[in-house]
């Protein structure tokens, strides 16, 4: 863990609470990126955010200093959406279908405007598939290819082995290239 | 089979988790495999969709909006306190009966030691049934008839004399 996190919730702990206006500071964008990633929504991301910290703040005496802060507060991250999502059921499963007939229309070869549109379509796409995919592993690919973390740290923030992140996340990739197969290639699907 | 087994290296050569022998065998395979090279095109491309994604900054005011609800002052129930002391609490608890236990068990008074009369008569060696055993075995017909037929010949000698 960084130094500085340390002093801060030390200092937090003392009750100095622009110690924790700092971690927050520093640490809202990631938290609040993990929550987009898994609601898609702007405004439910940035509630969700807010509840997370609000439930790091008081969970702190609890925390021992044995994991990084982020890695903790992402934990409660994880948690807490998933908590959200089931109590709401607002699973995001927006039929991928109706995307790609919309895509096929819209292709024409000669127009110059709508290939240099291609990408930015086919990442809304890849978007939307991944909205499609069970939960656990659309979280393991928002924390991989999404935010960055380590094996070692997806392990610790989702409390499984890292030879279940390695199995997991080749599943959840998988499963993203096989219902992106018709857009990626002529031939797509499993082999 | 040896395609997915390849698949699966790809998507661990994508995070460099390699071994250096599987990476060189992953890239020999690749040289003769179109299929697996363009599965390896593909996760390229959706990796690079997935990195590419533009986040949305949080509402503004962030912290502004977060700080008065910190100050709300937190409950104290049992649900607030569990958390913090209850898993601090079950060692001293333990420790607190296990110490009392032992107490009892050193400073209790202890009634004083007396013995039954079967205890005294097993320390004597002696048979505590010997009593009861006698009395069955008088009581037993065969003793009985034997001790009638001993003194009816006792009354024949007595007559013929």
């Amino acid at each position: 863990m960084l130094m500085d996190d340390k002093k801060l919730i030390r200092s937090c702990l003392d009750g100095d609470r622009n110690a924790f206006g700092s971690l927050v500071t520093k640490y809202k964008v990631k938290v609040f990126n993990l929550t987009y990633s898994l609601t898609h929504n702007r405004e439910t991301a940035d509630d969700l955010a807010q509840e997370v910290f609000l439930k790091a703040y008081t969970s702190l005496p609890s925390f021992r200093f044995k994991s990084g802060f982020g890695t903790w507060l992402y934990r409660i991250t994880v948690n807490h959406t998933h908590d959200f999502l089931r109590k709401a059921k607002k699973m995001q499963t927006v039929p991928f279908n109706d995307e790609r007939r919309n895509e096929k229309t819209d292709t024409d070869p000669l127009d110059r405007r709508i290939q240099a549109d291609v990408s930015q379509r086919r990442r809304r796409m890849v978007r939307q598939a991944m909205r499609s995919l069970p939960e656990k592993h659309r979280t393991i690919l928002a924390l991989r290819d999404l935010q960055g973390l380590s094996y070692e740290e997806i392990a610790k923030v989702l409390r499984i082995a890292p030879g279940t992140v390695d199995s997991r996340l080749h599943r959840a990739r998988k499963l993203l290239r096989i219902k992106l197969a018709p857009l990626l290639s002529p031939h797509g699907g499993d082999i | 089979m040896k395609h997915r087994k390849y698949e699966k290296m790809i998507s661990k050569h994508l995070d460099g988790r390699l071994a250096p022998e599987e990476e060189s065998a992953l890239q020999r395979h690749l040289a003769e495999c179109p299929a697996c090279r363009r599965r390896l095109e593909e996760y390229l491309l959706i990796r690079e969709d997935l990195s590419a994604e533009i986040f949305p900054a949080p509402r503004d005011f962030f912290w502004e909006r977060l700080e008065p609800l910190l100050r709300q002052p937190e409950k104290e129930g049992l649900g607030t306190l569990w958390p913090r002391w209850g898993l601090r609490a079950i060692p001293v608890v333990l420790m607190i009966g296990i110490l009392w236990g032992a107490a009892v068990l050193v400073f209790a008074p202890h009634p004083a030691l007396e013995l039954s009369q079967t205890g005294v008569l097993l320390l004597e060696n002696r048979n505590p049934f010997q009593d009861t055993q006698l009395i069955l075995e008088e009581e037993l017909p065969e003793e009985q008839n034997m001790m009638l037929i001993f003194s009816s010949l006792e009354n024949h000698e007595s007559t013929w004399r």
